[in-house]
């Protein structure tokens, strides 16, 4: 009885990875390839705010987020308090990473699914039926990561980061630096995106906060990459590990290439755990200084936006 | 079918003594040979769907480069396999059952009926070249088996097929690409195929500054 279940159950999580990259091939092929020969639309002059930023920080969130407004009390807290610190940057954090067209999994029609996942992840957090939320954003982390999807996933998020840039301010064509700060799979879906959002000529950056991300193209147009991690994070080697292009065994892959040019840098920034109250935006827990996990990565994070803008990298030759 | 999922699972296995029958009793094998290779066919096609979608394709279109597929499957293995027997006449001094040889290579499709399983993202890819390896580790046991050859002596001849075949496809490159889109055209309707590296390299992208000129 027990094995046919487990059957049952790898059975039905093996159609649900095979049915994972349709949702953005679906909206490639019935709206996405027209949306993006239009594209990266302008949007009009009164849904943009006026601001006097010439930096961008856009926030995408880890795998265990339900949508763009849907962010956690540590996380908004902690974006708060990056704000507060640098009022010169721009904080962006309402897309939805793991969709095509930033609609939440609370926006769809599966909603009772995720809400009742998401009910159950907020009064039972031992019954591990809520990590299906997890499931679900890994599997479009593996769409993004791969080269066969993943354009189609990017372009769609890249978008939809457009789109919010320009409703926070920023000018097209201005040349502003955008960071793109990546929590955990998050940091793959920036460098997805990010591969686009330089084809229109923003200049970008990763953050990458306990990143899991690939060998995957964005980083060739990455003005830098800084992998901020923790040391009792061990989901953040999974990236080492899952994508052999970041193996020491290739070199010639964009991540080695990247670093070769120095355009890497790796800090271990306190002894966080990957996620929950002891992760990158806690504040209940205290480094060796006496700062709460949320401010050491608040300061990090900080100290790199103050640094000069990084300069665009050498693009090499296809 | 029982008979044909049976063969499947032996020849997955590498089972010496059903390659040892492809040499005595072939057109006892050709049947479920044939229906393996239909369904590597069909499979791998399920696993190809991401391009067709990326391309508008369904319905009778769809079915028309399912066919297209599998012939062009059928073709290149029929072609590798007869690389493998003239290089194996040749150097043997007499020419090889061509049947038998035929047989080995419509099996070694066998790893690809899980094909589809490459549709999976970022993992389906490694799984594809596991599938390629275990493809070929077929064609060599079966060649050895069949023909009673040593190991190597069967590892040289299907090697010499597989270079065969890279060079071939490197010679013949611009034709072969001219006659490939010429049928897919016919068979789907459009004119190019876009892929996933298509849309990476920007093309339909246009440049923010240009349609900025004005607007704000």
């Amino acid at each position: 009885m027990i094995a046919w279940i487990l059957g049952t159950l790898a059975i039905a999580a093996l159609v649900f990875v095979l049915l994972s990259p349709l949702e953005s091939l679906r909206w490639w092929a019935d709206r996405g390839e027209r949306e993006v020969r239009d594209t990266f639309e302008l949007l009009p002059e009164e849904s943009c705010a006026d601001t006097d930023s010439h930096r961008f920080l856009v926030y995408l969130s880890g795998v265990g987020v339900l949508g763009g407004d849907e962010l956690s009390g540590r996380e908004l807290a902690w974006l708060e308090s990056v704000a507060a610190e640098v009022p010169d940057v721009t904080v962006v954090a309402d897309v939805f990473p793991y969709s095509v067209d930033n609609s939440g999994l609370l926006q769809r029609a599966t909603v009772w699914l995720w809400g009742f996942l998401d009910r159950v992840r907020r009064r039972m957090y031992s019954n591990p039926l809520h990590f299906l939320i997890n499931f679900r954003n890994i599997t479009q982390v593996l769409v993004s990561s791969d080269p066969r999807y993943g354009p189609t996933q990017s372009i769609g998020l890249a978008q939809e980061i457009w789109h919010s840039l320009q409703r926070h301010g920023y000018v097209p064509g201005s040349g502003d630096p955008v960071y793109l700060a990546g929590f955990s799979g998050g940091a793959q879906m920036a460098l997805g995106a990010g591969w686009f959002l330089r084809g229109i000529g923003v200049p970008v950056s990763l953050i990458s906060i306990g990143g899991i991300f690939g060998d995957d193209p964005g980083l060739d147009r990455m003005g830098h990459v800084w992998h901020l991690s923790g040391s009792k994070d061990r989901m953040q080697h999974l990236g080492d590990v899952v994508f052999p292009g970041r193996w020491p065994t290739a070199p010639l892959s964009t991540w080695g290439r990247a670093k070769r040019e120095g355009r890497v840098t790796k800090r271990v920034i306190g002894p966080m755990q990957h996620d929950g109250a002891k992760a990158y935006f806690g504040r209940r827990s205290f480094g060796p200084d006496g700062r709460n996990y949320a401010e050491i990565t608040r300061d990090a994070v900080v100290e790199i936006l103050r640094e000069p803008a990084p300069s665009d990298p050498v693009l090499p030759a296809r | 079918m029982a008979e044909v999922w049976l063969v499947l699972k032996r020849v997955l296995g590498l089972d010496p003594a059903l390659f040892a029958s492809v040499y005595t009793d072939p057109g006892a094998l050709l049947v479920p040979a044939l229906v393996i290779a239909l369904v590597a066919a069909a499979s791998t096609m399920l696993g190809h769907v991401a391009i067709l979608k990326l391309n508008h394709i369904g319905g009778l279109r769809l079915l028309s480069a399912l066919v297209l597929s599998a012939v062009v499957m059928a073709v290149l293995q029929v072609v590798e396999v007869a690389v493998t027997w003239v290089v194996a006449s040749v150097v043997l001094r007499e020419p090889l059952p061509l049947l038998p040889l035929l047989i080995v290579g419509l099996f070694s499709t066998a790893p690809l009926a899980l094909n589809f399983l490459t549709a999976i993202p970022h993992f389906g890819l490694m799984l594809g070249r596991v599938w390629q390896a275990w493809s070929y580790l077929i064609v060599v046991v079966g060649v050895a088996h069949a023909f009673q050859l040593k190991f190597w002596w069967a590892l040289g001849f299907t090697l010499a097929g597989w270079v065969a075949m890279q060079l071939l496809a490197r010679l013949m490159h611009r034709p072969l690409n001219w006659v490939g889109s010429r049928i897919w055209t016919l068979a789907t309707g459009r004119p190019t195929m876009v892929t996933a590296q298509d849309i990476l390299s920007g093309a339909p992208i246009v440049p923010v500054v240009q349609r900025t000129e004005g607007h704000r």
